[in-house]
């Protein structure tokens, strides 16, 4: 079950490090360092990535809250890549490609958070137990 | 837990509270408004906390119009400059409004990453690669007035009520 959680909070942490790099990717080539190509590459990636949070999200237990926010954080991820696709029928639509680039951004900060917090909050149940189990005949005097 | 929890609330004056119940008190706690003031201080701090959100929404929007609709770049840029004062704006606000100690380091962070935001970019053929950093840096600015909003917003909540200390 912790174990889990902790896939569950390094899977949602890693996610929001891969959001941070695809935006540097998104600056180098803004700035003329690299071209795109990476920044598609990974964004294809990163698009469907989280699908792979919800399953995670639920069999670590996190709470409707938290599973609920991970559907919407999926399907935000989703829509991010077909933004950009935009730009030739729609290119205002498509500027709002960076918009959700920070909506993205704050979802999966969220995901994380809760997600460590669910983790730290189990490995701290599980350690009093531990501490407890070396002396059961202490415990008997109280 | 919310961010308020965290941060710790105001109490008026003269209620006891951990100090006076000999109880370990919350240095990051915000100082207690004096009697009689409305906090208006503490909702202007909210108010440009979140419209200084909205500006950074409206600026992101402005370089995506820039790079997918061929709008003009100066657009982005002089944007920056008309709400770029907020940010020591918030400084002072947070001040006023007697902001717990984390939410005003908070400001302070933010007046140093805009500062660092409207640099990165003029480095562009000296070091591109911190030049690149610039929409990363944007994040960073986007997380920090997310956080302080949040914790302006606590600042006007009703105080929980405390648990009165047992004689």
């Amino acid at each position: 079950m912790s174990a889990w959680r902790l896939t569950f909070a390094v899977a949602a942490a890693a996610y929001v490090g891969g959001i941070v790099i695809q935006v540097l990717l998104a600056g180098a080539g803004l700035f003329e360092m690299t071209d795109f190509d990476m920044h598609i590459g990974l964004g294809w990636a990163l698009g469907s990535a989280p699908i792979l949070l919800i399953p995670l999200a639920i069999v670590a237990r996190a709470g409707r809250g938290t599973i609920l926010l991970t559907v919407v954080l999926t399907l935000d991820a989703m829509v991010q890549p077909e933004l950009a696709l935009a730009r030739h029928d729609s290119p205002v639509i498509a500027a709002l490609h960076p918009v959700n680039a920070l909506i993205l951004f704050w979802l999966a900060l969220l995901v994380a958070r809760r997600a460590i917090m669910l983790a730290s909050e189990g490995a701290r149940r599980s350690a009093p137990a531990a501490t407890a189990t070396p002396g059961p005949t202490v415990t008997g005097f109280h | 837990m919310t961010a308020g929890a965290r941060i710790g609330r105001s109490r008026p004056p003269g209620d006891g509270g951990p100090a006076a119940a000999g109880l370990p008190t919350n240095d990051d706690a915000p100082m207690p408004l004096a009697e009689g003031r409305p906090g208006l201080a503490r909702f202007a701090f909210a108010a440009v906390a979140f419209v200084y959100v909205g500006c950074l929404f409206v600026q992101v929007f402005l370089v995506g119009l820039d790079i997918f609709a061929n709008a003009d770049a100066s657009i982005h840029r002089e944007f920056a400059y008309v709400y770029g004062w907020l940010t020591p704006l918030l400084v002072l606000l947070a001040g006023f409004a007697q902001a717990p100690k984390p939410t005003r380091q908070l400001t302070i962070v933010l007046v140093v990453l805009f500062a660092i935001q409207i640099v990165l970019p003029s480095l562009k053929d000296a070091v591109p690669v911190l030049a690149a950093l610039h929409p990363v840096n944007a994040l960073a600015i986007f997380g920090v007035a997310m956080l302080i909003a949040g914790q302006a917003i606590d600042l006007l909540r009703p105080l929980p009520t405390e648990p009165t200390a047992k004689a």
